[in-house]
Formats: C-alpha cells, sequence, structure tokens
C-alpha cells in the first residue's frame, strides 16, 4: 500500500512537472558586469537545482509552488529574488573580504586563511601585471609588508635581492626560498653581481618566469609558515602557484600585451659651470706655445672640473681640435638611449571532465636605456592535469625558458663602466667627441685621459667590448596523485630544474683595458631536483573535531657544473676572438659543486568546531654537507589559529559591525646544513703560472665539527575584520634568533688563512608588520580599496664567533659593512671627521676638517620602517590605482657623490664656495699679499670648531667655532683622497618615499567585445618608477646598490634606474 | 651521501714538491704586491723612481697601497704553504730535505715581512689549520731575529744525503741542488746577522764567528736568484708595462740616483740608464737626465722636466729624460734574492767592524767588479771595458761604511728595495738628497709600514700589544734594528 502511495505522488509530481513554467536568464557581477559561470541557482521552496553556464545563463524548471531563486557563488553574496517572468538579469555583489578565502601554504596545500597560525600575504596576478618588469619579483616591491626587494642597477634582467624580516645570517645568502607549485626552484645568482672592481650582474633565478603564468605569489614570512620546506627556507618563501585550465571550462584563448617605453631617471645633477683643470686654473692635453699647439705631458684631466668657468674661451681639446670652453649640459643624459620593453603572451585554457589544460607562450625584449644591452626572453609552457583512473590523477607543469643577452654592462668600478667616465670627465668635454674619436688611425683606443686605463671611452666599449649569455632551462614537475579513499590520500611528485648557459665576454684588442685582446667563454649547468611523497590522512575524531595527519619525504639533489676558459697572453692572429686562437695556451678550469638532502616530515593539523586550529609540524633532514654521522638535525613548529569571533554571541556583537577576529601565534625551529665541501682540507692544483703544475692548501679552514643552523622564531598575530569585512587589521609581532651560524670569518692573515668555516654567532631579528585593507566606498558603479602596509624590523647581532668583534659582508676603498655584534646587521664602518668629545667636527687653522684615523661605525644599511600605500578606485568600467611606497632610515655610502663632488668637482653640489674663493684669490693677488698672510673672504665655511691648540694671528681659538674658509678644491681633493678617503660626508639618509606605480585600465564594454566576437577585453596605460617624492641622497636613486650580496649600503657609479610608460592589452577570446 | 661531499676539484693530499713550487713563485709576489708597494711606494722613498706628476704639499711619502697584499701573500701563500711543508714532515721522515729547504725559505719570507713592519705574528702563525688558532700573537722584532737566525742554522745542518730532495722542476730556485740550499741558508744568515749590527752587535758578532767554517755564496755561479718567465714576468717588467701604458708617468729613473752615477762616472750607467732620446741630434742635451724626486707639482722645478715644448718636440711623450735601463727589462734574466757581489759587501762591512777576516778594501773592490762583470754577462754586448771596471776600482783608495752601503744602494736598483730600504734605515746611507743636495727631512722619512687594516680588525688584541710595544702603528716608528 505504502509503495502504491509512493508511486501515486511521483507520478503527480512528474505531471505537476510538465505543466510548470521554467525561468530563464543572466548572472552578472555587479562589480564588472561580465557575466558569471558555475552560480548555484536554487528555486525555492520546491529546492530544485541548477548552475549557471559559461556565459552565466541559466534555465531552470520551477514548480508552480516555487516563487524565489536563490544565487549563491564563491567570492558573491548570496542574493534572493523573485522569479519574474521575463529574462532576468541579475547581478550579483562581490564579497568584499572572502571569509573563507583560500590560500596556497607550504607544499602547494590549499588552506583556508582563516586556519592559519602564521602570517601570510597573498598577491594574485591582477596585482602583478600592472608593470613590465622583466623579473616578476621587482613587481613585489611594496607590497608585502615585510619583504623587501632591491634590484641592482645595472639594466634589464638583473638579480634581485629578496628579504623577509631581515638578514638571519651573517654570511648566508640571508634571500627567501623560491617555490612553483609546491616545489623550490633554482635561484642561484649566476655571477656575484658588482663585485669590489667591477663584474657584471647575470640575473638570478626567479627572473626566468613567465608573469603571465602566475595566478598567485603567497609570502611566507616567517619560519612557521616555511617550517615545511625545512633548511632551505630558513629565510621565509615566495611561493608562485601557477594558471591551470579549469574543468568544465570551455577552451579560452587569452591574448596579452605590453608596451613600455623607459627613460632614464634620476641622472647625476652635473654643474655647468668650471671647466677642466685644477684649484680654479685651466689644464689641457695641449697648451698653445708660439700660436702651435704643444701637448701638455703633466695634464691630469682626471681632476674632472676644478678649473676655470667655461666662457667661451679657446682651448685645444683632449682630441686636439680647437673647441670652446663652454659646459655641455646634456652630456650625460644624452648617453643614456631610450628604452622600450614589449611583452606578449598567448595562452589557451580550458578542461574537460577528465583533464585540465593550460599551454602558453611569452617573449619579452627590452632594449634598454644603457646602449647596447638587449635582454630577449622566451616562455613556452604548459600545465595539464588528467584524471588517468577514477582516484588517480596525473599532474605536470613544464616550463621552457630561452633567454639571451646581450652586452651586459660592467658595474661598480669596472673598466666599462660608463657612469664612471661621466663622473671623472670634465665638464666642458662633448659627448660627441668621445663618440667621433674612440679610436685613433692604428686602431687603438683613445679616450679624454689616456693616462690611465681605467678610465675608457664608452662608444669604443659600446663598439667593440661585447659579451653575451644564453640560457635554456627546463623546470616544472610531475606528479601523481591517488585518491584510495575519501579519507587518504597519496602524492607523488618530482620536480627537475635544468639550466644551462653559456657566456662569453670579449676585451677587445686594442683597448686600453687590455690591448693584446682577450676572450673567454664559460659554461655553466645546473641541476635541481626535488622529489616528494606526502600522504594525507583527514577524518573527524568526533563532530567537534576534524582532523589531518600528513607523513611526507623529499630528497634534493642539486649539481652545478662550471667551465671557464679564456686566452693567455693575446691573440695570433687580430681580431679573431675564440679561445683557439690564443697565443699562449688558454687558461682553463672546471668546478663542480654537488649537494643532496633527504628530509622527512610529518604534520598534522586540528580543527575544534572551527574556531582552534592546531598545527604540528616536525621535519628531520639528513645533509650530505654536514659531517657524516652528525649530518641530520631535527625541529619542529607549533601554530595556533584562534578565531574568537566565532564565539561570540550574536545577541550581543552586531556582525555586521564585527564580522572576523582571530588571534594566532606560532612557534618554529629551522634548521640550515651548509655549502658543500668545507669540511676537509684540500689543496687546489693550478697550471697556469708558467711553472707546470703547483698546488696550495685551501685559503679557508674548513671546520671538521660544523653543526646545522638553527632559526628559532615565534610569531603573533591579530586579525580583526569589520563592517562585512570592509574593513580589516592584521597585525603581526615576530621575534626570531639564528644561531649556530655557519659563517666563512674572514681571519688574520698571520695564521695562514683568509677565512675559516666556524659555528657562530646570533642573530635577532623581531619586528612588527601591519597590514590595513579598507573599501570605504563600495556600490555598483563605484569601488574604492586602499591598503596599507607597514613593517619595522629590527636586528641585532647578539654574538660572533668567540675573540671576534666584526664580520665583513663588503670591503672597498677602506669602507666596510660590517656585522659587529650590539649593532644591527649592516654598519657602515669607515673614516670620519676627528671630533671632541661632544661630537664637534674639530678644524685646523685654515678651517680645514680633520680626518680621524679610526675608523668608526658611520651607519648602517637596515631601514627603521617601511611603509606603502596602494589604492584602487573603480568607476564602472574604469579603474586606476596606485602604489607609493617608502622606506624610512638606512644609510648609504654614495660612491659616486665622493667621486662626483670630491674628486672630480663634476656635481652641482661641488659648487658650494668655489666663486666666492676665486674672488678672495683674487682680491688677494690685486692686493699682493701671499697666501700665508691672507685670511680668506670667501670659501666653503665647514660647521666645526677649532682644534685645541689652534693659533690664528698669535690668538689661541681653540674651542671657537670655525670662522675661516677654506678653498673648496682642496677640501674635495682631501674627502676623495685615494686612501686617505674620509667617507663621513657621503653617507647619505637612504629614505624615500616613491611613487612606484600608476595605472588606468579601461574594460570594454561587454556589447562592444561581443561583437567583436570576443569574451574580455582590457586596454591600459601604466607607469612605473613615476616619482622620487622624497629622498635626502642627492645625485643617484637612494635604492641603488651594486650588488645582491650582503654588502648593501654601499653605492658605486650606479646606473640610474628607468622611468616607464606602457601600454597594456588584454583579450580573452 | 657523506662522500658526495668530498670535494672533487680538489686534491685531498700535501704533495710537498707542488706546494714548494708554489710557495717559492709566491714569494716574488704578484701584480699587486710588486708594482704597488715596490714601485709606487718604497722605490721613490729609495729615490730609484721619481713620479713626474710631482707631489702635493705635505704629500712625501704616501703609503703604497701594496703593502696589505704583500702581507696577505706573504704569510698566505707563500710561508704558509712551507709551514705545511714542515708539519707534514713530522709524518714522513724521508721529507727531511725537504723541511729543511722551506724553512730556508719561509725564513726568508718571514726577514722581509719583519723588516717592513717590525713586530710580527711568527711562533705562533700559520696555526689556522688544523690548530684553529686565528689570532697569533705578535712576536718582538728580537724574537723574530733570534728565531731565524737560529732555524737558518738548523736547516743548514740538517740536509741528509741519503733522502731524497726537490726535482729540478720542484725547486725554482737552485734546481734541486742541496750544496745551494746550504749556502743560501748560511748566507742569509750572514745578511740578517749585520742587519742587527746596531741593535744586537754580540749577536752578529756569534753568528759570523759559526759562519767562518761555512760555505757561502762565494761565486757569481751561487747566486740565488729566480728565474722569471712569458707567463709570469718579473714585476719591474710588468710594472714597467703597465706604467708606460699608462704615460710613463711613474717609472722614470730619479735625479738623485742619475746624480750618484755621474759623480762617480759610474760605467755602470749605461745599464742603469738609456740615454735621452734627443741628445743624440742636440748635444747640448744631457745624454742621461733622471727626475728629481719631492718636488712641487705645477713648480718651476717640475715644470723643467715635464714640458717637452721647451725642448722644441712638441709630440714628444714626457719631456727628454732618462728611461730605465733595458737590460733591467730582461725577463731572461734571473732576478738575484741574494747575489755574490752583495755577499762581497756584507763581508766588506763584517771585515770593517773587524769581525771577519781579510780587507774590507778588497771585499768592496771584489763586490763591485762582481757586479760589473754580472751586468756584462747579461748584456747583448759588454758595455763596460775591463778597463772602465778597473778604472772605478782603482778611485777607492779607502772604505767606509757609506761607499759599502751605496754600493748596495747600486745593486739593489730597481730589483731589491726591501734591502735597500732596510740598509738606509740601518746605516743612514746613501744620504738621500732633494734636488738642492740637502738632505731629506728624516724626521718625516717612512720606517715601517702600517699594518693592514685586517690585523686591526680580526687580530686586535694582539695588535694592540704590537704597538703598546713598538710604538704607535705609523710610518715613523721606528724598528728595534733600525739606527737610532
Amino acid at each position: 500500500m505504502r509503495h502504491t502511495l509512493i508511486l501515486f505522488i511521483s507520478l503527480l509530481l512528474a505531471i505537476s512537472a510538465q505543466a510548470q513554467q521554467i525561468a530563464e536568464g543572466t548572472v552578472f557581477s555587479a562589480a564588472d558586469e561580465q557575466p558569471i559561470p558555475f552560480v548555484n541557482i536554487i528555486a525555492l521552496p520546491g529546492g530544485q537545482g541548477t548552475s549557471s553556464d559559461f556565459e552565466g545563463k541559466f534555465s531552470i524548471r520551477l514548480q508552480s509552488k516555487d516563487t524565489q531563486l536563490v544565487f549563491s557563488s564563491v567570492g558573491f553574496e548570496q542574493d534572493t529574488l523573485n522569479v519574474t517572468g521575463e529574462k532576468m538579469k541579475i547581478y550579483l555583489t562581490p564579497k568584499a573580504e572572502k571569509l573563507d578565502e583560500v590560500v596556497v601554504t607550504a607544499l602547494g596545500i590549499k588552506r583556508e586563511k582563516k586556519s592559519l597560525g602564521y602570517a601570510m600575504t597573498e598577491v594574485k596576478s591582477e596585482d602583478l601585471l600592472k608593470s613590465n618588469d622583466v623579473s616578476v619579483i621587482n613587481k613585489l616591491s611594496g607590497k608585502v609588508a615585510g619583504l623587501q626587494i632591491t634590484a641592482t642597477n645595472g639594466g634589464a634582467g638583473t638579480s634581485s635581492r629578496i628579504i623577509l624580516r631581515g638578514n638571519n645570517s651573517i654570511t648566508g645568502d640571508n634571500q627567501a626560498l623560491i617555490v612553483v607549485d609546491g616545489v623550490p626552484i633554482n635561484n642561484t645568482t649566476n655571477s656575484n653581481s658588482g663585485g669590489e672592481w667591477g663584474g657584471r650582474d647575470y640575473g638570478n633565478g626567479i627572473s626566468d618566469i613567465n608573469p603571465d603564468d602566475i595566478e598567485s605569489i603567497s609570502v611566507l614570512k616567517g619560519a612557521s609558515a616555511s617550517a615545511l620546506y625545512g633548511s632551505q627556507a630558513m629565510d621565509g618563501v615566495i611561493l608562485i602557484t601557477t594558471k591551470k585550465g579549469q574543468s568544465g571550462r570551455k577552451m579560452g584563448l587569452q591574448f596579452s600585451s605590453t608596451t613600455s617605453i623607459d627613460k632614464a631617471y634620476i641622472l647625476y645633477d652635473l654643474q655647468n659651470t668650471y671647466g677642466a683643470g685644477r684649484n680654479g686654473k685651466f689644464e689641457g692635453a695641449w697648451d698653445m706655445k708660439d700660436g702651435l699647439p704643444a701637448f701638455n705631458p703633466g695634464y691630469d684631466f682626471s681632476k674632472g672640473s676644478w678649473g676655470p668657468k667655461m666662457e667661451g674661451q679657446e682651448i685645444i681639446d683632449w682630441d686636439g681640435k680647437s673647441r670652446n670652453f663652454l659646459p655641455q649640459p646634456d652630456n650625460y643624459k644624452d648617453f643614456f638611449e631610450t628604452g622600450i620593453t614589449t611583452n606578449n603572451a598567448l595562452s589557451i585554457d580550458g578542461g574537460a571532465k577528465h583533464i585540465t589544460y593550460r599551454f602558453s607562450l611569452a617573449h619579452t625584449l627590452t632594449k634598454d636605456i644603457i646602449p647596447g644591452l638587449r635582454y630577449n626572453r622566451t616562455n613556452v609552457g604548459a600545465n595539464i592535469s588528467v584524471n588517468i583512473l577514477k582516484h588517480l590523477k596525473v599532474s605536470t607543469y613544464f616550463n621552457f625558458v630561452n633567454s639571451k643577452v646581450d652586452n651586459r654592462p660592467g658595474l661598480s668600478d669596472a673598466h666599462d663602466n660608463p657612469n664612471r667616465n661621466f663622473i671623472h670627465m670634465p665638464r666642458h668635454i662633448p659627448q660627441n667627441s668621445l663618440r667621433d674619436f674612440y679610436q685613433d688611425a692604428a686602431g687603438n683606443e683613445v679616450t679624454w685621459y689616456q693616462n690611465w686605463s681605467w678610465m675608457t671611452n664608452p662608444y669604443w666599449n659600446i663598439a667593440y667590448q661585447k659579451n653575451q649569455d644564453s640560457r635554456n632551462r627546463y623546470f616544472g614537475h610531475i606528479s601523481l596523485e591517488y585518491e584510495a579513499s575519501k579519507n587518504l590520500k597519496f602524492l607523488l611528485r618530482t620536480a627537475p630544474d635544468y639550466s644551462k648557459t653559456d657566456f662569453w665576454a670579449i676585451d677587445a684588442m686594442k683597448g686600453l683595458i687590455y690591448s693584446p685582446g682577450r676572450y673567454s667563454q664559460s659554461e655553466s649547468k645546473q641541476l635541481l631536483v626535488n622529489t616528494d611523497f606526502l600522504a594525507t590522512y583527514s577524518n573527524a575524531l568526533n563532530e567537534n573535531i576534524n582532523y589531518t595527519f600528513n607523513l611526507g619525504g623529499n630528497a634534493m639533489i642539486f649539481k652545478d657544473e662550471n667551465l671557464t676558459a679564456n686566452t693567455e697572453g693575446g691573440l695570433v692572429e687580430p681580431y679573431v676572438y675564440t679561445l683557439e686562437n690564443s697565443l699562449n695556451p688558454i687558461y682553463s678550469r672546471k668546478y663542480l659543486r654537488e649537494a643532496a638532502k633527504n628530509s622527512l616530515y610529518a604534520f598534522a593539523s586540528f580543527d575544534y568546531n572551527r574556531f582552534l586550529y592546531l598545527d604540528i609540524t616536525a621535519r628531520n633532514d639528513w645533509s650530505s654537507t654536514l659531517p657524516a654521522g652528525d649530518n641530520n638535525f631535527f625541529y619542529p613548529s607549533f601554530s595556533l589559529g584562534f578565531v574568537f569571533s566565532e564565539l561570540l554571541d550574536e545577541n550581543r556583537c552586531d556582525k555586521e559591525k564585527f564580522s572576523f577576529g582571530k588571534l594566532r601565534m606560532s612557534y618554529a625551529g629551522v634548521g640550515n646544513d651548509a655549502e658543500p665541501y668545507q669540511l676537509e682540507t684540500t689543496y687546489e692544483i693550478i697550471n697556469n703560472e708558467g711553472y707546470g703544475d703547483m698546488a696550495f692548501i685551501d685559503r679557508t679552514v674548513p671546520n671538521l665539527n660544523l653543526l646545522p643552523e638553527l632559526v628559532n622564531s615565534f610569531e603573533a598575530g591579530l586579525e580583526l575584520k569589520f563592517f562585512m569585512d570592509r574593513l580589516g587589521i592584521d597585525a603581526t609581532y615576530y621575534d626570531s634568533r639564528s644561531h649556530n651560524q655557519i659563517t666563512n670569518m674572514p681571519v688574520s692573515a698571520a695564521s695562514g688563512y683568509y677565512t675559516a668555516i666556524v659555528n657562530s654567532g646570533i642573530i635577532q631579528n623581531k619586528g612588527w608588520e601591519l597590514q590595513l585593507n579598507a573599501s570605504p566606498l563600495r556600490n555598483r558603479k563605484f569601488q574604492w580599496d586602499l591598503n596599507i602596509a607597514y613593517a619595522k624590523n629590527y636586528s641585532e647581532i647578539i654574538e660572533l664567533a668567540p675573540n671576534v668583534e666584526r664580520a665583513t659582508l663588503y670591503e672597498h676603498w677602506r669602507l666596510t659593512v660590517e656585522a659587529r655584534p650590539g649593532n644591527p646587521y649592516g654598519d657602515i664602518v669607515g673614516y670620519g671627521f676627528l671630533r671632541d668629545q661632544n661630537g664637534q667636527v674639530l678644524v685646523d687653522s685654515r678651517g680645514m676638517i680633520i680626518r680621524d684615523e679610526t675608523p668608526k661605525v658611520l651607519g648602517n644599511f637596515t631601514p627603521d620602517f617601511s611603509l606603502s600605500l596602494s589604492s584602487s578606485f573603480r568607476y564602472k568600467n574604469w579603474s586606476l590605482s596606485f602604489l607609493l611606497h617608502s622606506q624610512i632610515g638606512g644609510d648609504i655610502f654614495s660612491g659616486s657623490n665622493m667621486y662626483g663632488n670630491g674628486y672630480a668637482g663634476n656635481f652641482e653640489t661641488s659648487l658650494n664656495g668655489r666663486e666666492a674663493w676665486y674672488q678672495s684669490e683674487a682680491d688677494r693677488e690685486a692686493a699682493g699679499v701671499a697666501p700665508a698672510d691672507w685670511t680668506p673672504t670667501g670659501g666653503l665655511l665647514l660647521e666645526g670648531i677649532y682644534a685645541p691648540g689652534t693659533i690664528i694671528n698669535g690668538e689661541d681659538v681653540s674651542g671657537q667655532p670655525n670662522q675661516s674658509f677654506v678653498n673648496p678644491y682642496l677640501y674635495y681633493q682631501k674627502v676623495s683622497m685615494w686612501q686617505e678617503e674620509i667617507h663621513e660626508p657621503f653617507i647619505y639618509d637612504a629614505s624615500f618615499i616613491k611613487l612606484r606605480e600608476l595605472s588606468i585600465q579601461y574594460q570594454l564594454p561587454q556589447s562592444v567585445v561581443n561583437n567583436l566576437r570576443l569574451k574580455k577585453a582590457f586596454v591600459g596605460i601604466f607607469a612605473n618608477n613615476i616619482w622620487l617624492i622624497y629622498s635626502k641622497v642627492p645625485n643617484i636613486d637612494p635604492e641603488s646598490m651594486l650588488t645582491n650580496g650582503n654588502g648593501q649600503g654601499y653605492e658605486l657609479y650606479a646606473y640610474p634606474n628607468k622611468r616607464s610608460v606602457g601600454f597594456s592589452l588584454t583579450i580573452n577570446i | 651521501m657523506p662522500e658526495l661531499n668530498s670535494d672533487p676539484n680538489n686534491s685531498t693530499q700535501a704533495d710537498p714538491d707542488l706546494l714548494f713550487k708554489y710557495a717559492v713563485k709566491r714569494g716574488m709576489g704578484s701584480y699587486l704586491t710588486a708594482s704597488h708597494l715596490e714601485y709606487n711606494g718604497l722605490h721613490q722613498w729609495m729615490m730609484y723612481f721619481a713620479n713626474r706628476g710631482g707631489v702635493e704639499p705635505g704629500n712625501e711619502y704616501p703609503a703604497p697601497t701594496g703593502g696589505d697584499s704583500f702581507w696577505n701573500e706573504t704569510y698566505i701563500d707563500g710561508m704558509n704553504n712551507t709551514a705545511v711543508i714542515i708539519r707534514e714532515a713530522e709524518k714522513h721522515p724521508n721529507w727531511v730535505n725537504k723541511k729543511a729547504a722551506a724553512l730556508i725559505w719561509k725564513t726568508f719570507m718571514m726577514h722581509r715581512i719583519t723588516d717592513l713592519w717590525g713586530e710580527a705574528p711568527y711562533s705562533e702563525a700559520f696555526k689556522g689549520n688544523p690548530e684553529l688558532e686565528f689570532t697569533p700573537v705578535y712576536d718582538s722584532q728580537e724574537m723574530i731575529y733570534d728565531h731565524m737566525l737560529s732555524d737558518l742554522k738548523l736547516a743548514a745542518a740538517s740536509f741528509d744525503w741519503s733522502q731524497p730532495f726537490f726535482d729540478a722542476s720542484s725547486d725554482l730556485l737552485f734546481g734541486g741542488d742541496m750544496d745551494a740550499w746550504i749556502r743560501f741558508a748560511n748566507s742569509l744568515r750572514f745578511r740578517l746577522a749585520i742587519r742587527i749590527s746596531e741593535a744586537k752587535p754580540e749577536l752578529l758578532q756569534n753568528v759570523l764567528n759559526e759562519l767562518t767554517q761555512a760555505s757561502l755564496i762565494s761565486e757569481e755561479a751561487h747566486t740565488a736568484a729566480f728565474q722569471f718567465n712569458s707567463v709570469f714576468n718579473k714585476p719591474l717588467l710588468e710594472a714597467a708595462m703597465i706604467r708606460y701604458q699608462e704615460g710613463e708617468q711613474y717609472i722614470n729613473p730619479s735625479k738623485f740616483l742619475t746624480d750618484i752615477l755621474l759623480s762617480t762616472n759610474d760605467p755602470r750607467i749605461v745599464y742603469f740608464l738609456e740615454k735621452t732620446s734627443l741628445s743624440d741630434a742636440f748635444p747640448f742635451i744631457d745624454e742621461y737626465r733622471g727626475v728629481p724626486n719631492l718636488v712641487a707639482y705645477n713648480s718651476e722645478i717640475w715644470q723643467n722636466y715635464n714640458l717637452d715644448a721647451q725642448l722644441g718636440d712638441p709630440l714628444g711623450s714626457w719631456g727628454d729624460v732618462s728611461r730605465i735601463g733595458s737590460w733591467y727589462l730582461n725577463n731572461d734574466r734571473p732576478m738575484p734574492l741574494l747575489s755574490f757581489s752583495e755577499m762581497c759587501f756584507l763581508k766588506a762591512e763584517a771585515a770593517l767592524r773587524g769581525l771577519w777576516p781579510g780587507d774590507p778594501m778588497d771585499f768592496l773592490k771584489q763586490g763591485i767588479n762582481a757586479h760589473m762583470n754580472y751586468m756584462n754577462a747579461y748584456a747583448a754586448e759588454s758595455l763596460i771595458s775591463e778597463s772602465a771596471i778597473q778604472n772605478y776600482i782603482n778611485t777607492i783608495n779607502s772604505v767606509d761604511l757609506q761607499q759599502i752601503i751605496t754600493q748596495k744602494y747600486l745593486l739593489f736598483a730597481y730589483e731589491n728595495v726591501f734591502e735597500s730600504f732596510a740598509e738606509y734605515r740601518r746605516t743612514g746611507f746613501p744620504v738621500l738628497t732633494n734636488y738642492d743636495d740637502s738632505p731629506i727631512n728624516a724626521q718625516i722619512f717612512p720606517k715601517r709600514l702600517r699594518y693592514p687594516y685586517s690585523e686591526f680588525t680580526y687580530n686586535r688584541d694582539n695588535y694592540v700589544n704590537a704597538i703598546e710595544q713598538q710604538g704607535s702603528d705609523s710610518q715613523l716608528t721606528p724598528l728595534w734594528w733600525i739606527l737610532k
């Protein structure tokens, strides 16, 4: 009977269903009026459901009693609407901050952000595409609290220093680990970038990534977040997630193109008053003798522009040509070209039931502002995932990169760095004279200052001094995911990253650098393979507690093979640059470096009623680089997230006003191993010094008992959200200490060695990070979002090795960058002015400062804090966004200023007191008084007091304020004198405020787009590095650095930065 | 996995032959040390060369840049590799002769270090590996000298003919000749003993007494010299090439040196200097013209040496002055480290002091004769005739210390400034003079080099103790053996 009844009712329903109506319509996003696919639609009260198709369209059969439709979709506010007769248009409002925001965490595991017990920041791809930098990492600058990115100034494709929460290691590289889709990639720098005496920056691994392939970047700052990556992640992780196809989505095509015009920005501010000479007197290469030009052998143009005023006097210039002595105001500016960067990316993606795919192709080309520099990169990518069996999925990500860079410029004190030329060259010399006469009739390089081979002609370098590096790189992963049951999953993954880079460089024959000519060539092969397994079991313990257990393992191998060779003694056949053409036997050297590490790890997460979350991780590493038998180390981490807003009584607390609150806390230890080959004594055998094989003991003392490094870190944070998530605050406090640092510590040469590998040192880094998000205005047509990020890091060197008072991070021109106990990382130590015990500068009877012969700490490169503000406005189809970035505190030594002001007198700032001094001298000569008997009436009045025992005109003036004018030429010569440098006046506060990014984007209206048979189209303009709003460093960009190593806070002959304005187009088909 | 950490690029075995070759070669310096320390500093201090750029007031004796590199290279590349041989020899009894040569060479380098700086780490040096001692104490110079003298004695006595020695290719100084090493050790001991003539005369006497029976460098063939080659040019040639390329600014022989040669009609002048380029065509132009030291930049005197135009040669490079003699730039001629001539002069001084049998004047003449013959021997054609030699020698009819040391000054010209700098500080000879022939200001003449900044940084306590004992770390602080 019962069965009969059921049958009857079913029939009845079926009949009534046939009689009912159908509701149809399209769902759009209120934000951009784009159709929303896959919206869940449920009819009420009948409960029938459907979802929208890719174009947002839906149709649903209604029962007669149904009156309402409920629309819900991830990322949008749910909406309930009455059924109307016509075709419906539904606009869903995007959620302000997705409460159940899913983020990518370590090992590529997706988790709700809510559940995390540590700080992380995610940056979406939209925010990355607003600039045209060839290296994707530079686009993160200023966007994440606690992340500091510094790119070497050397044109397109240089490396970037990536520091999270300060420097944890004294002499380690301190840089964050780069992870793509859960697996680390090779980010080694391919050279030491700017070394003391020059060098080139060959970029680092991250610059190979196609920005267009990136879905999002998560920045894992603290040790807890990155503990699962183990030792490599001691300095944090940049986690890149690539774009993938979506299951069930029709094939789509996206094309995007950006083109930008780049101009040199922040050029030296050069003076246009005085020309070549010293002490006010002209000194040219040629003198006129009896109406004939006579070479002046003592001429010393290297003193730059300390000569007389340029007033059109007729002179014979360096090239023997007659010229009027006149300033060349655009000399330097005209050297740099207008750069162009284009970036075109094409991708196809889609998916069927068992397969998703995405293929991408991208090409980047930069013609740099630095003449001759070209950067060329092609990326081919594929991201495919196939369900080969019901519970077995194979995914692969593959990327091929080819990059080719022509003519990387010399950095810092390199012979072929053109900036040093323009810093030293007298202001009257026309740049054209260098361009028109860079070689003599015999083909030898000539330049305006022939007496010093380090002063080369930039145009000779452009013409002949060539170099190129090209790289082929393959990286990606293949993974197997098996779902044994609903609760148990397995993952097996291997991720190779192989690159081969070929370099060659020419020192042109008959050039000033090496006139016999030299060709050098090298080949570098690097392979990194990470293989992982991971088993995950998740279940519910009871109705309150859910848990996940994971057990994983990783095997890492790294291999680096380097082969370099160069010609010796010149070339047999002139101008033929090959190794075979070497006059003497070539010099060649092969270097191989290998390391391996195996790890086992486990982690467990517990979720109690979705408000209390606990994570525990444990990892043990076995490293090939530590002493056998004692080569493994263990470290744990704990983190706790407490979403207290879940506990608040809805009646007492208005969720409309206070929507979310979470407290989090974590503790982690992360260990680290050593570089290979630091344990045993070795003897290097060489044979290139003309006496056959010879050997010497390694100049670094190995360490048989090396211990792993360990970073212990604690952090606590608070997240609050208000007004339906339209205001969010995220604050973090952290404190980390690194112990047992493996340091290559410089030692007294009298010990027989330059350096020794020691376990030493404790560095503490603690600080605050504050991130604030707000959407003050939001409606269908207008939206205003605001994001503020603040980070303050205090670093302190607690101790170094026993008996070691400092560790040198960088050294050049008697200025060192050091780590000293009790001070923050990065002291800048050099020579300063002699002062009394009150800190007053002492001057002698001529009013001249005195050098303090004891070097002292003159500054520190660590900034006090960074603050950035980004905001975007959207009105209908238009959006505008900008990024303001500031970094306050921290110092920089500027070698450009030292030489441009001091030695060369070419900078505007070196004009102080010159006019008045020459007037005083003219008065003195007119009066016929000897210099010793004359009290100068003008010149440079230096701030200070007379030194004890100073007597002027028979009167003891000790301690009185200085009133003696000094000759500016003598002052500047003194402070910049080779080997007797006084660095102090050239150390500047490196604080800056910059308008980094500005972009305007317009989305073409859907009607237009549809007519064009497209799905979506955007056009935009963007500008980068637009305005240095505030800086106290004259003549250079305060972010200028010559290395991506630890020797920060040191600038020398830096290239100007680029200001770019560009156009972008994105089309979806 | 640990086997992966065995360095594939380098050897783990200490090979004494390869190490010794390297230590000797590196003891000759490199571009940085030789050209910066010697040619940009010491040579101008000692007035072999003069800088035609002139000097800025108050800048008479700028510190040479190469001092720190010289210190580092000598300790690390030179001495430490000999120290490794000496230490490893404990495990290999048949290295006894190699150990002895290593000890002699180590001493040779150490004497250069202490003569330039004074107190220096020695007894505790070279203990970085394996002792992990990175902050060696400074020994007093007296202690270092005692140590060096006894090491040389010990080394010379320890050779054992039944045991192997370096083969010809591994011994860059004497081609594996043990007798030569013994003569070198004894002669070096002689030199060091004379060095402390003022500071510790009784020890000088003892050492000389012991050496009367010892074999010494006693003919030209015994001279200790190093053979450079086309890959490793002699430092003087290297410096000259670089300087010529940079406009010949620094490498001109000085007026002081030229005047000594001219005033004594020294026939060696043809080897020391090239004739001025215009003197052939214009007889009124001096054949030999050196550049004065210490003249002020742009002063009237300076102009005299810098304006070609005055000589009617607008395209001339630098004013007509003599270049360094090409004889010295011959890379095939080995560079003497301790020559037979020097031994003659050392004996002359010892005899003058009554500590060595023989007539000091005979030794002096023998030394000059040897030097002139040596110069002839390495010239394409002998430019000094036998009669010229005799004429020059015959002008000597008395002997005093000034003559002996002045002859050494000439002997050491361009190639061994370490010795002439040391002998000048010990004896005050030759009397260095300025343009007006008045003696230079000895008060501001450098007595030593400043310790490298790295010592202040990495070995501070010992550095501070050293300057407490020796005096401030300035160029003007006298050394222990210096003439007071």
